[in-house]
């Protein structure tokens, strides 16, 4: 589904229509300034094509390792025929024509639970709401799927004004021309001209209709492993992320914040820094959430921050323990919730079982644990206009907060995006947006602003724990009859969407949870208790899914074990009268793992299945070792169906790669709050899976025409009940509170409740 | 903090400079010469980001004081004159290695020095000796990449000793 899906004749236009400079890339409002396009054919905010040839595609979507780089472009160039080698790519502006409606859709879609049937009015009328409720922003897999239609019209409609140009000073049908590798021929090839020389004539056409688009069969880009146009900077070391950017009088700070979220500044002392070299000056940020101390050099920040003596209130949170969160939760979960999905009667099939099998799952906050921390650099100059770069996932939010925080309307910011170095959702976070125009205002020079190691990891918007029962309901012969599923934990969005989280119509903690794919059970009943916390929460790889696939997951394995039968096989049942696909998946993963066969002595496989973001997909991990001590993880096969794919090599190193990001996080993964505070400071807090131990990863791609699903996410869920799953059978341990192994700032006391 | 204004020299990418020794070798390169291929992730010598020769060993740039280096220092930016360096490169392009490229440029300085010291001759080995941290999970381009280059030549010592040379 890639939205929207039908254009209106004024809103065609108003994207692809063509008319020189107004409907170019956007020029900013307040500086008239585009970018550096020059002349030619300005088709849409997409793309243009420059009198000398060069081919520009915007990209309106953040880079940060995920591919859109490459995989926005190749949609374009496989309709616009033009050679991808020839193509140059450049960051969009920030503007609304980049909106991004898909997020926005998919949460309206969870309040008025769950999609609507394709054709419907209400399909229609959620297509409208979220096109003008979006945003643009960078998140949930949804860059390709949003933009499969888009940027290929894009390319077709600049392909046929190009035509259409030739055809008028040729006086033959655009009909009876070519267009390939960026040059309009005759047929017989008599008459040729390249795209550039014909840019302007094509700049003055209206374009017609909406252009009929290549039918897969035709493809020579799309589905080709080609060379992404973002790695050889990236191997050179010339990629730009924020920490890169260098400006004439550039100012460096460093941003120290409570250490309690919610907390503020009681005391400052900046005599005893006051004549440290390079030292410009110590700012306390509005609302005394933070300071920052400016130096002309980012080692002299650092040093000057080390020595400043700070003494901070720590507010309503200072008392905040994560285990008493998470007592609470489980607590919570005694009441019934909110009634998400039901079907049958599961309270009745519950009481009349002959057997009953219950669970409860504790899952913890998580850190986004990015290598690049987060930084920004902002310059507000004497003509009023903020220049902000960073890498961030939700451009129009950064801009908001920066345009706030320096007193000057939104309009007057012009947000350069850059290279997230891992984006994982903390993107979508624009404190530091707020602090670097704050900065900026007072200082009117450019400054660039980071936050250290410490800070980044204290001052995260955490993936939100979770308390779950499960409950089953069987026949004496071991036959499924009824399931119910109570969800104790609190919402993702709040901070972004507060309205949506106060009523309840947050859906990101059922995530993954609604659209149970296992059709067979003809009982069902899914419901959520709202939780509160002050502490800040946020997207973290694959939101909610990354909570609930753990939970659901371990559960049917659970069960399998329970009345001994296969867990491949209880799924494969489980799954009849529901999705195809999710089969297709299954079948793949067990095939290529040869799922059944003899293992070798202390080895085991676990499975797990899970579809998120318009894709499926089915995960095997075989681990080796008796105990949790000496665990292994030697192996991870995915099968995934996503649809169309673009680009296959990137979506194995997404899918791949958000396994592996799975995988850690189920291992060692979890932030423990004592106090307020965060007990994880520093990488060595959080182990993460190193080179060593990491296991091989093999990624099977389920072939499909239908539209495009989303990468980046969706190889995490499955990745985390299936070790939990493969290390019970291995061990016996039947893993409930994750991380695996629990972290070594955590106290021995507390110790792994909910582990047998 | 060296107030006093005194310089050291160091040797970066084989030119000479005078630098404050008080301050970290990562600091310097990025803000003084402007060399950013070494990046910050942590300050605190856990993620390997800011990884760079010194002599043929890899050091954490942000450890290191400039008035503590007793070698000339080579990052990522010399590739063009360090063919094992440039080879690495070559292998990393083909492999497709990098997603969010954070963490790369410290990497590949890290496996250059694994392989110039020698001793690791299977990918295995070479993976246990990297100890720099990555996000992304782009640990199975980056056996892929091992493989290449050890199977190209199984005795990457020779080619680190025969020195610049250029593009190869």
């Amino acid at each position: 589904m890639s939205l929207p899906c039908h254009f209106s004749r004024r809103e065609f236009l108003g994207l692809f229509g063509a008319g020189g400079l107004a409907l170019a890339v956007p020029a900013h409002p307040a500086t008239g300034r585009t970018a550096q396009t020059g002349e030619g054919l300005s088709a849409s905010a997409w793309l243009h094509i420059g009198t000398t040839d060069l081919v520009t595609i915007f990209v309106d979507r953040t880079e940060m390792g995920q591919g859109v780089w490459t995989a926005l472009p190749m949609l374009v160039a496989e309709e616009l025929e033009c050679r991808f080698g020839q193509l140059r790519v450049l960051p969009a502006p920030v503007a609304r024509v980049y909106r991004n409606p898909l997020p926005a859709r998919e949460v309206m879609a969870g309040i008025i639970g769950g999609e609507p049937a394709g054709d419907s009015v209400t399909a229609w009328f959620l297509d409208r709401l979220a096109w003008h409720a979006s945003r643009q922003m960078t998140g949930s897999s949804s860059s390709v799927r949003n933009a499969f239609l888009p940027l290929r019209l894009a390319g077709a409609v600049a392909r046929n004004l190009l035509l259409e140009a030739a055809g008028r000073d040729w006086h033959i049908p655009a009909r009876d021309l070519v267009a390939s590798d960026g040059v309009i021929s005759s047929r017989d090839g008599t008459r040729r001209a390249r795209y550039g020389e014909l840019a302007t004539a094509a700049a003055g056409i209206t374009p017609g209709e909406n252009p009929p688009l290549k039918s897969g069969s035709r493809w020579k880009i799309i589905g080709r492993p080609l060379p992404r146009v973002d790695v050889p900077a990236k191997v050179r070391g010339t990629a730009r992320h924020g920490l890169d950017i260098r400006l004439p009088g550039m100012l460096s700070g460093v941003v120290a914040m409570p250490p309690v979220p919610g907390g503020s500044l009681s005391m400052l002392d900046v005599r005893s820094v006051e004549n440290f070299p390079g030292l410009v000056t110590v700012l306390v940020l509005p609302g005394r959430d933070g300071v920052v101390v400016v130096a002309e050099r980012t080692w002299q920040a650092m040093k000057a921050m080390e020595a400043l003596p700070l003494v901070w209130e720590d507010g309503p949170n200072g008392t905040f323990d994560s285990r008493t969160l998470m007592e609470e939760m489980a607590r919570a979960a005694d009441r019934p919730g909110r009634v998400i999905e039901e079907r049958g009667d599961p309270v009745r099939v519950m009481k009349e079982a002959d057997r009953r099998i219950a669970a409860e799952y504790r899952q913890p906050f998580l850190a986004h644990a990015a290598i690049e921390p987060v930084n920004a650099t902002a310059w507000l100059g004497r003509n009023g206009i903020l220049e902000l770069w960073i890498g961030t996932q939700a451009q129009e939010e950064a801009a908001a907060a920066a345009a706030a925080a320096a007193g000057i309307d939104p309009g007057q910011v012009v947000l350069h995006t850059l290279f997230m170095g891992g984006g994982f959702g903390r993107g979508l976070e624009t404190r530091i947006a707020g602090q670097a125009a704050f900065v900026a205002s007072r200082l009117h020079r450019p400054v660039r602003i980071l936050w250290p190691r410490e800070q980044d990891f204290a001052n995260d918007a955490f993936r939100p724990p979770q308390f779950a029962r499960l409950e089953a309901s069987l026949t004496a012969a071991g036959r499924i009859t009824g399931m119910a599923w109570r969800i104790a934990g609190p919402s993702a969005r709040r901070r972004r969407f507060p309205l949506l989280a106060m009523t309840g119509l947050d859906r990101s903690p059922v995530d993954g949870a609604t659209g149970f794919p296992y059709a067979a059970i003809d009982h069902f009943r899914l419901e959520h208790v709202g939780v509160t916390t002050d502490i800040p929460l946020g997207s973290w790889r694959s939101i909610g899914h990354s909570l609930n696939a753990f939970a659901r997951e371990s559960f049917i394995d659970e069960i399998a074990w329970a009345t001994g039968q296969d867990p491949v096989t209880l799924r494969r049942e489980l799954l009849r009268g529901g999705e195809p696909r999710a089969l297709a998946v299954l079948d793949r993963v067990t095939t290529e793992t040869g799922w059944g066969r003899p293992l070798d002595a202390g080895q085991a496989q676990g499975v797990a299945l899970h579809a998120s973001f318009g894709t499926l997909v089915a995960c095997v991990v075989r681990v080796r070792g008796r105990t949790l001590a000496e665990l292994a993880v030697e192996q991870i096969d995915l099968a995934v169906d996503c649809g169309q794919v673009i680009h296959p090599d990137i979506l194995v190193a997404q899918i791949g790669g958000g396994a592996l990001f799975g995988l850690t996080a189920a291992l060692y993964g979890e932030v423990v709050i004592r106090n307020g505070r965060s007990l994880v400071r520093r990488f060595r807090d959080c182990p993460l899976l190193s080179a060593r131990d990491c296991p091989e990863v093999r990624v099977h791609i389920v072939h499909s025409n239908l539209p495009p699903g989303g990468a980046g996410e969706p190889g995490t869920p499955p990745a985390i009940p299936a070790l939990a799953n493969a290390i019970h059978r291995a061990t016996g341990q039947r893993i409930r509170t994750l991380p695996v192994h629990g972290s070594t700032v955590r106290d021995s006391a507390a110790g792994q409740s909910g582990q047998e | 903090m060296s107030g006093s204004g005194e310089r050291v020299a160091i040797r970066v990418n084989g030119q000479l400079y005078g630098v404050d020794p008080d301050t970290p070798l990562l600091w310097l390169l990025r803000d003084e010469l402007g060399l950013t291929a070494a990046k910050y992730g942590c300050g605190d010598g856990d993620c390997g980001a800011c990884t760079v020769l010194a002599g043929d060993v890899a050091v954490f740039s942000c450890q290191v004081m400039a008035g503590d280096l007793d070698a000339p220092v080579t990052t990522l930016e010399a590739a063009p004159a360090h063919p094992d360096l440039a080879r690495i490169q070559r292998a990393w392009i083909r492999a497709q290695v990098p997603q969010c490229g954070y963490c790369q440029p410290g990497m590949i300085m890290s496996v250059c020095a694994v392989l110039r010291h020698g001793q690791a001759r299977t990918v295995d080995e070479v993976m246990a000796l990297v100890p720099n941290l990555c996000r992304c999970g782009t640990w199975p381009a980056v056996r892929q990449a091992l493989g290449a280059l050890l199977a190209e030549d199984p005795d990457p010592v020779s080619l680190a000793r025969a020195g610049p040379a250029g593009d190869e």
